[in-house]
């Protein structure tokens, strides 16, 4: 949760700073601001990933899942039912960054629906199998994010903006992935999290990441952030 | 995605082992063709897309010179409208989307930036509703 908090705080600082381009109006800033949240869910689960016979968070892990496709689901319904131009950006002729972002939303709704037990085990043999599908089938979505993001062009303005928005998004995963490859497990000594409180936690973030949405928004729009 | 019984088991015989190298290779080929099919059918549905209604009015843009937007009033690239050359010339017209988008949400983001009226930036609909001003 903490982490989760904190990466949250550097993405909006990152995408807020005054080389941002110009607000473009409340719904819209919101919609964008559910996709980043959803995003920043994602490197939250990136950090907290550890195999699950050393990882007594799995249950958050798989809710917070739950919670980064919910929000992007709202981010991509959000814009095709307010403003449904935006139904030219799912076909094929869409330019490729979008295409690249409907890539990623697939992505995320594959691996967290194949890693609940049933269709997991219709999909993979073994766990193994799993496991390495499902390293490949995370990233993959976060880089197709992030080319989303940068392609676009809507929000990420200037080489130095898109350095820093890299730096956060792709070192948090780098660095996960070499702690866990490299030393010791981090979350081996964590307490464990009764299935309750990985509920109750999951929800909580749920409503932080909307209330955070529209913070962004509103900041954006109403103190012309520009 | 993986796919169940491609794999050689222990034990298992060196036919089966032929024909699970040889599905491989057939679904190696099979999504190397889907994708070059999706590649072509993108190429052909950008050539072929409708164009999109656009609103704009020159009432609203009095303030620019005509040769902002005409760029072949006045450099080599000959005479008519906009989108005679831009959605018929095969050259440019994959280009429509990210050139036009370019100049006209551009040009408002500055104006934006400046804090002065500028027309929409972002919302679809306020440029492609498509209802036909003078
Ligand atoms: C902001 C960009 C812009 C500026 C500035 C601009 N035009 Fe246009 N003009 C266009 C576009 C876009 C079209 C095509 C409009 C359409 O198809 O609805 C067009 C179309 C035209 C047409 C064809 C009209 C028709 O209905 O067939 C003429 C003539 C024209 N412009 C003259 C001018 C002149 C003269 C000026 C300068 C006073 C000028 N334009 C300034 C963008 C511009
Ligand atoms: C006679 C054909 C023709 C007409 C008419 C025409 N264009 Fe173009 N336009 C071109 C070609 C060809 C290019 C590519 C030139 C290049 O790449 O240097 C181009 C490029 C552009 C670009 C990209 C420029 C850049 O620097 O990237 C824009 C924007 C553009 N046109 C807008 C318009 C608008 C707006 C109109 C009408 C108001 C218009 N064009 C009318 C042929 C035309
Ligand atoms: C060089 C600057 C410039 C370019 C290029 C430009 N615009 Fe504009 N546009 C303006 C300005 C300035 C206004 C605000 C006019 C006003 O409100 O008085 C405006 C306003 C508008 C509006 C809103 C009018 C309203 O009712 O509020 C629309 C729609 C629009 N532009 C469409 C376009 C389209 C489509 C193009 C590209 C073909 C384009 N503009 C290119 C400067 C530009
Ligand atoms: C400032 C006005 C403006 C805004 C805002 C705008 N567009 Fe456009 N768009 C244009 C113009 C002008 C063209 C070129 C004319 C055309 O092709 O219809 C264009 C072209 C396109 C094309 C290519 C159409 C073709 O003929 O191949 C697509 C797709 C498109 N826009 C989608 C969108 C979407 C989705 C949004 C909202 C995210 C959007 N546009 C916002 C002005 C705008």
């Amino acid at each position: 949760m903490p982490t989760l908090a904190l990466i949250c705080v550097a993405m909006l600082a990152i995408i807020l700073l005054p080389r941002g381009l110009p607000a473009a109006g409340f719904l819209w800033d919101f919609f964008n601001g559910l996709g980043f949240c959803g995003l920043a869910v994602l490197i939250a689960l990136a950090w907290d990933s550890e195999s699950p016979a050393r990882n007594p968070r799995l249950r958050l892990h798989r809710n917070l899942a739950v919670v980064s496709s919910i929000l992007i689901s709202g981010h991509v319904l959000g814009f095709l039912v307010w403003d449904p131009t935006v139904i030219e950006y799912l076909k094929l002729r869409a330019p490729l960054y979008m295409l690249a972002g409907i890539g990623g939303y697939l992505l995320v709704v594959l691996a967290t629906v194949s890693s609940f037990p049933t269709p997991r085990r219709v999909l993979y043999r073994g766990f193994s199998r799993f496991r390495q599908w499902h390293l490949i089938v995370s990233v993959a979505a976060i880089l197709t994010s992030v080319w989303h993001v940068l392609g676009t062009n809507f929000v990420i303005n200037g080489i130095l903006h898109s350095l820093l928005f890299c730096l956060l998004v792709l070192s948090v995963p780098a660095y996960a992935y070499g702690r866990r490859r490299f030393t010791a497990s981090l979350t081996r000594s964590a307490p464990p999290l009764s299935d309750d409180l990985a509920d109750r936690q999951g929800i909580t973030s749920f409503a932080a990441c909307l209330a955070l949405a529209g913070v962004y928004a509103g900041a954006k729009n109403l103190c012309c952030f520009t | 995605m993986p796919c169940a019984g491609w794999r050689l088991r222990r034990g298992q015989k060196p036919v089966l082992f032929h024909i699970a190298a040889g599905a491989r290779i057939v679904a190696g080929t099979a999504l190397v063709a889907f994708v070059v099919m999706l590649i072509v059918l993108r190429e052909k549905s950008i050539a072929d897309a409708p164009m999109l209604p656009v609103n704009f009015a020159h009432m609203d843009h009095k303030s620019v010179s005509c040769i902002d937007c005409h760029h072949n009033f006045n450099d080599s690239t000959g005479l008519g409208l906009c989108f005679e050359c831009h959605k018929t010339d095969p050259a440019i017209v994959a280009l429509i989307e990210e050139q036009f988008h370019d100049l006209c949400r551009n040009c408002h983001l500055e104006k934006q930036a400046l804090a002065e009226d500028g027309g929409p930036t972002r919302q679809c609909f306020a440029c492609h509703e498509g209802d036909e001003l003078p």
